[in-house]
């Protein structure tokens, strides 16, 4: 693969100097998604699905394709998926859904690594019901008494701990339980496949997998539908309304309202650029990810905390995360610090914050030196002050 | 030296230097900051999602404010520094008057908008509060 070529898809590391390190919280776009975003805009933007014109009749026949596009990329059926504005719309429409379905004491199974994302809407609707929320390393055995819900990310958005899906699915499934995987961070990095995994709801947003802000994928298995009630109320969502509405029994039921269309295309052409070179894509980012962890193995004093996808998080006995990100950013290196939205986690492993690198197929080998050398000149300047406060 | 003025000193050590030589100044500062690791309790603790702070302080005789902070980031330390320089040993009135705007001289480079904004400026509530 060649790198170089690559990034000249990417209008922004034609406009900046920037390296970016932080993927994981959201991905730079190819300019065919920004093109397709502008080709939306100055041609085809209508209203979907309501006008009498030939030009919402065409939206809507691209946003029919759009939806089968994403569908296919996780082996679903093109009625299995909802649009919402991101993954953590998604995990409240679940949650919210769900736990209003549940009786006092069940309980909602999360791992401890979530993000907020798909740990608060758990705690908030789950204590209307008075719901126990548990939370398991899924290292063991797993305690599945009264578990109605399992909720679990497939990758750790703090450290790329990956949980073996596919068997915890089959777990829960064999106690009756539903099963919701975040893929949000897991999307970008790993091949999905809702049907091998057998999974009742999953969710991503597209932003991290190259495509616009604002667009969410929820996938819901057809038979699974039904436990869901939507978030919001309006336009697009009835069949009739007589004494009382008459509510569609699809998934234009959670998209009320004109949903973002422009973003729904760029997503399909995001899905459709990465289709092309996945594999090998995704491959080159580990294999990068695994060059920089051996390099800040053997030249620093930092230690990553996990090391499998390309996630990894620094912690230092001397440097906060804040003063590593300041300084890498003042190095003109984008790295994210701070609790990354996943609190209980850091608790869980008595961390206040860390300092997140994420990797993406467009990063380069030279970035990693880079990246090498600032944390080698902060540790020396770091010692040195130590000296002097001796 | 008057608050107004040390403050309008430390403004004029701060102004003209570019992001690279602010960071540098507050890790030299952050050095000769006293760090009393007691105060690290919930107590004194001013929460963060980036850092973390904390702060202790006194009034003798209901007279001139004392100040003990830290801070787990080096930098912040270096800004807590000139806080306990310009506003210890201060009356509350005095420290009342002179709020944290002469931190816009701080780039955000160096200190996001958003650790100004929270955990610094509640870091000056605490002091200006008073017992």
């Amino acid at each position: 693969m060649n790198v170089h070529e690559v990034r000249k898809q990417f209008p922004f590391f034609e406009n900046t100097s920037c390296i970016y390190l932080d993927n994981a919280a959201t991905t730079q776009k190819p300019k065919i998604v920004i093109d397709r975003l502008t080709q939306y805009y100055s041609c085809e933007n209508a209203n979907l699905n309501r006008g009498d014109y030939l030009l919402s009749n065409e939206l809507s026949n691209k946003i029919k394709k759009a939806r089968e596009t994403i569908a296919d990329f996780i082996h679903a059926r093109s009625d299995e998926i909802i649009f919402t504005k991101n993954a953590t719309e998604a995990l409240n429409l679940v949650a919210s859904s769900l736990c209003s379905q549940f009786n006092e004491h069940d309980c909602v199974l999360l791992s401890y690594y979530e993000h907020h994302a798909n740990y608060l809407p758990w705690i908030e609707h789950g204590n209307k019901k008075r719901l126990e929320i548990r939370q398991d390393s899924f290292e063991r055995k797993i305690d599945w008494n009264h578990v109605k819900v399992m909720s679990i990310s497939a990758l750790s958005n703090v450290d790329g701990r990956t949980l073996d899906c596919k068997k915890w699915i089959q777990e829960a499934h064999k106690h009756d339980c539903l099963t919701v995987i975040d893929a949000t961070a897991y999307i970008a990095h790993e091949r999905v496949n809702v049907k091998e995994l057998d999974v009742d709801f999953l969710c991503f947003s597209g932003h991290k997998l190259y495509g616009p802000q604002g667009i969410g994928v929820l996938y819901v298995k057809k038979d699974k539908q039904s436990y869901l009630k939507p978030l919001l109320y309006g336009g697009g969502i009835v069949e009739d309304i007589t004494s009382k509405p008459i509510y569609k029994n699809n998934y234009e039921l959670f998209e009320a309202g004109t949903v973002d269309c422009g973003a729904i295309l760029g997503l399909e052409t995001a899905i459709k650029f990465l289709q092309e070179n996945f594999d090998e894509w995704i491959e080159y980012e580990k294999n990068l990810s695994d060059y920089c962890w051996h390099e800040i193995k053997t030249k620093t004093h930092f230690r990553v905390l996990y090391h499998n996808e390309p996630i990894l998080s620094l912690v230092h006995d001397k440097i906060s995360a804040y003063d590593i990100s300041k300084f890498l950013s003042l190095n003109n290196i984008a790295v994210r610090c701070g609790h990354l939205c996943a609190k209980p986690y850091l608790n869980v492993m008595n961390l206040k914050s860390v300092c997140r690198i994420s990797f993406s197929f467009y990063n380069t080998k030279q970035e990693v030196d880079n990246l090498i050398k600032c944390l080698c000149k902060l540790e020396d300047k770091i010692g040195s002050l130590y000296e002097i406060r001796k | 030296m008057k608050l107004e003025n040390k403050i309008e000193k430390w403004r004029n050590e701060l102004k003209d230097l570019d992001s690279f030589d602010q960071f540098e100044l507050l890790l030299k500062y952050a050095s000769h900051l006293n760090i009393n690791e007691n105060i690290q309790c919930e107590k004194y603790h001013i929460p963060g999602c980036k850092i973390d702070l904390w702060v202790k302080c006194k009034q003798k005789n209901n007279a001139n404010v004392l100040i003990e902070c830290d801070s787990d980031s080096l930098v912040i330390q270096g800004v807590l520094y000139i806080i306990k320089d310009i506003y210890e040993f201060e009356s509350l009135e005095e420290i009342r008057k002179f709020p944290l705007k002469w931190m816009d001289c701080i780039c955000e480079q160096v200190v996001y908008e958003d650790i100004k904004k929270n955990g610094l400026e509640k870091l000056y509530k605490e002091i200006s509060r008073g017992e």
